[in-house]
């Protein structure tokens, strides 16, 4: 399962850390002007930046461009030594490729509040009531009981499969789901029953900027774009519309942020978030989600609480957390956490590989733990620049 | 943000070369240092970040910018905690517009609807300009007819801008706004700057014909218009003729010295009002309108431009 070199025998990682040890962390906020928020940070070599327009009025492509597009008025004509009338380009944001469709709101989100109230289809069951009130919170709670549970009771494994399950299965009554988990026969040929579903685009892929039509009654949109620049990985790669990959973590990260930005205070209006890889080191959903988290809170936007992420894999039976690119090559199991750190609830929670039942536990715990630290880390940064500007800008 | 260490590059060691090159000065991206007073005044804020308990008393009563949960009182935006009697709001450093009545706002139309025009004010909705709350050529009293609907587009058009003032704020945040004043309406050459909203200070009034020669109009809601001060208030346009008249290249001098001054401002996060402007442009007249965005110039004129202040203040 975990490459046995990942962790050498004195108990350090390749690049020297130890295995519950991040890489350094530097963040900055507030590195455009013309943006309404924005955000750089550098977690080791993963570099990403955020930038955040909105609330805005929702509308067709290049809202904020229509001024500009229609042609000047004639009662207005630039006479011989004009002034440049109106600003300078209204800033559009990065270009927007198609997304994949709303409908895929895939799994439901954690967060009872923030929960779309149009459920996703599942079968009625306990889990989820739509005027349900929000869950307690509970330290590293997780709400995809049905995903979650790597082993259906029954496979051919030793006895504590229920005890284990049970520990995710939330309370009140609220236990293990009727979803029906596709119940692997062999686990070893079974597809990976630990991961969480990921979405899947399969719709048609409408604008991303989205038209008046998806305007919701009673909350913001939130619009989530994820792209890598060229230079980013170690081979040159261009990436005009963004591969398949780009498309499913920036519906991660809009499923990420829909559930810690207080959309309902917006009814009618859009958020966009834009997020590009400017070097990719491993981590770059974590550190994209760290961003925006920054940049979100750089535009003002209510949010219940920061977004840390953090991944988490295993060496043998040692947790590693915020793994690095080589390690995640290494083929391991690989945990990616996003984490209101403050209650503690689970914003996104993705396992790729297949992990031993009893060894989620303790990779959670790694990836939780990592995500309480990058927490302090933000925090500071954003109390830094806090203090700054409240100074500067005095009474 | 650019600024910070400057490298020369330029020949002046060797003799000048046969074709003439300009000097060109290139900045290393460094983080942009601001300046400003070392330390607070009025004593330490209470500074807060998005998922803080601010109190766990449920004596409170949830403002702007805190939600409750479990009987806590947490901030939902980093910023300053501000209590009003048993209110308690979070103030962000930095947001959208949200327009409360009575504010004057620069706006762009992005649409001509049916007897509406909505308008671009960097709020979280777009405005509406409806025709009935527009003063249209011909005096006050006249009545709208078919034809004044279908020649909505002749009054204003997509991309123009306008002055005008917020009559009421619907429900949801999106803003109604009036120009039933000659002093609004449809505005002409100049120079539109944006900043944040936060940053214009709310004042009496904000239409200023500065002395140093041009007017500025600071809309509440971030959106500034420097413009050359008009000679005469014509009445008869109804705020909706645009003057067309070439403008001389001394005042254009001053509406750029202008709109830089207001950049400088804004980088360095001062308030925005007649007399930080006007300190800001008297301490930029010693450079040339260009050299005004170089970050060692701004550090300097906002620094004199701060101290002045102060001094104002006494």
């Amino acid at each position: 399962m975990a490459a046995p070199e990942l962790l050498s025998d004195e108990g350090y990682r390749a690049d020297g850390r130890r295995p519950a040890e991040l890489r350094k962390v530097r963040a900055r906020m507030g590195v455009f002007a013309q943006a309404d928020g924005s955000a750089y940070i550098e977690q080791g070599n993963t570099k990403a930046l955020a930038v955040v327009y909105g609330p805005h009025e929702v509308s067709g492509a290049g809202h904020r461009a229509r001024g500009l597009r229609s042609p000047p008025s004639p009662s207005a004509p630039l006479r011989a030594p004009p002034l440049p009338l109106g600003a300078s380009a209204p800033p559009r944001g990065l270009r927007s490729p198609p997304s994949p469709s709303a409908p895929l709101r895939a799994p439901p989100l954690p967060l009872g509040a923030s929960a779309p109230p149009r459920a996703p289809p599942l079968p009625p069951g306990p889990l989820r009531s739509p005027s349900g009130p929000p869950l307690p919170p509970e330290p590293l709670r997780s709400l995809h009981p049905p995903g979650l549970s790597p082993f259906v009771p029954g496979t051919p494994r030793p006895p504590p499969a229920t005890g284990a399950a049970e520990v995710r299965s939330l309370p009140g009554g609220r236990g293990p789901s009727p979803v029906p988990v596709p119940a692997p026969p062999r686990v070893c040929t079974s597809p990976p029953p630990g991961s969480v579903p990921a979405p899947v685009c399969t719709g048609p892929r409408p604008q991303m900027r989205g038209s008046r039509s998806k305007a919701l009654p009673d909350r913001a949109l939130v619009n989530c774009q994820y792209s890598m620049a060229t230079f980013s990985t170690g081979e040159r790669r261009r990436r005009p519309h963004g591969d398949r990959q780009a498309g499913e973590l920036a519906l991660q990260l809009k499923q990420t942020f829909e559930a810690a930005i207080l959309t309902r205070l917006y009814p009618r209006s859009q958020i966009d978030i834009y997020v590009q890889v400017l070097q990719a080191d491993g981590g770059n959903y974590c550190a994209c989600v760290n961003a925006a988290t920054l940049a979100v809170m750089d535009a003002g936007i209510p949010m219940r609480d920061y977004v840390c992420a953090s991944s988490a894999g295993l060496a043998e039976d040692t947790p590693l957390a915020d793994l690095s690119s080589p390690e995640e090559a290494a083929g391991g199991p690989r945990l990616v956490l996003a984490l209101l750190p403050a209650s503690g609830q689970i914003a996104l929670l993705q396992l790729s590989a297949r992990l031993h039942q009893e060894r989620l536990e303790a990779a959670l715990e790694a990836a939780g733990e990592a995500c309480r630290a990058l927490h302090a880390v933000l925090d500071r940064v954003v109390r830094e620049r806090l203090r700054e500007v409240a100074a500067l800008l005095g009474d | 943000m650019a600024g910070g260490r400057r490298v020369r590059t330029g020949l002046p060691a060797l003799p000048p070369p046969a074709l003439k090159m300009a000097a060109i000065t290139m900045r290393l991206p460094v983080a942009r240092k601001a300046v400003g007073p070392s330390a607070p005044r009025g004593g330490e804020k209470h500074l807060v970040a998005p998922g803080d308990t601010i109190t766990t008393d449920t004596g409170y009563m949830r403002g702007h910018g805190t939600y409750v949960e479990e009987e806590k009182l947490i901030a939902s935006v980093a910023g300053a905690v501000e209590r009003v009697n048993k209110l308690v709001c979070v103030k962000a450093l930095k947001t959208r517009y949200n327009g409360e009545v009575g504010d004057i706002v620069v706006g762009r139309i992005t649409e001509v609807q049916q007897k509406r025009w909505k308008v671009e004010t960097n709020s979280r909705l777009d405005s509406v300009l409806l025709l009935s709350s527009m003063n249209l050529p011909g005096g006050e009293l006249r009545r709208r007819s078919a034809e004044d609907e279908l020649a909505m587009r002749d009054y204003l058009q997509e991309g123009d801008l306008i002055s005008a003032e917020v009559q009421s704020v619907f429900s949801d945040g999106a803003v109604s706004l009036h120009t039933r004043s000659l002093k609004y309406g449809k505005l002409g050459q100049g120079v539109l700057v944006q900043v944040s909203p936060s940053l214009v200070k709310r004042q009496k009034t904000h239409f200023h014909d500065l002395p140093c020669g041009a007017s500025v109009i600071l809309g509440n809601n971030g959106f500034i218009w420097i413009y050359p001060t008009p000679e005469q208030k014509d009445e008869e346009g109804g705020g909706f003729t645009t003057n067309l008249e070439p403008v001389p290249l001394s005042d254009r001098e001053v509406i750029s010295r202008l709109r830089n001054c207001i950049v400088a401002l804004v980088t360095q996060k001062l308030m925005l009002f007649d007399t930080s402007i006007l300190y800001c442009y008297e301490a930029s007249l010693p450079h040339q309108i260009k050299d005004i965005l170089k970050p060692e110039v701004m550090e300097e004129i906002v620094l004199e431009t701060r101290q002045r202040l102060l001094d104002l203040e006494g």
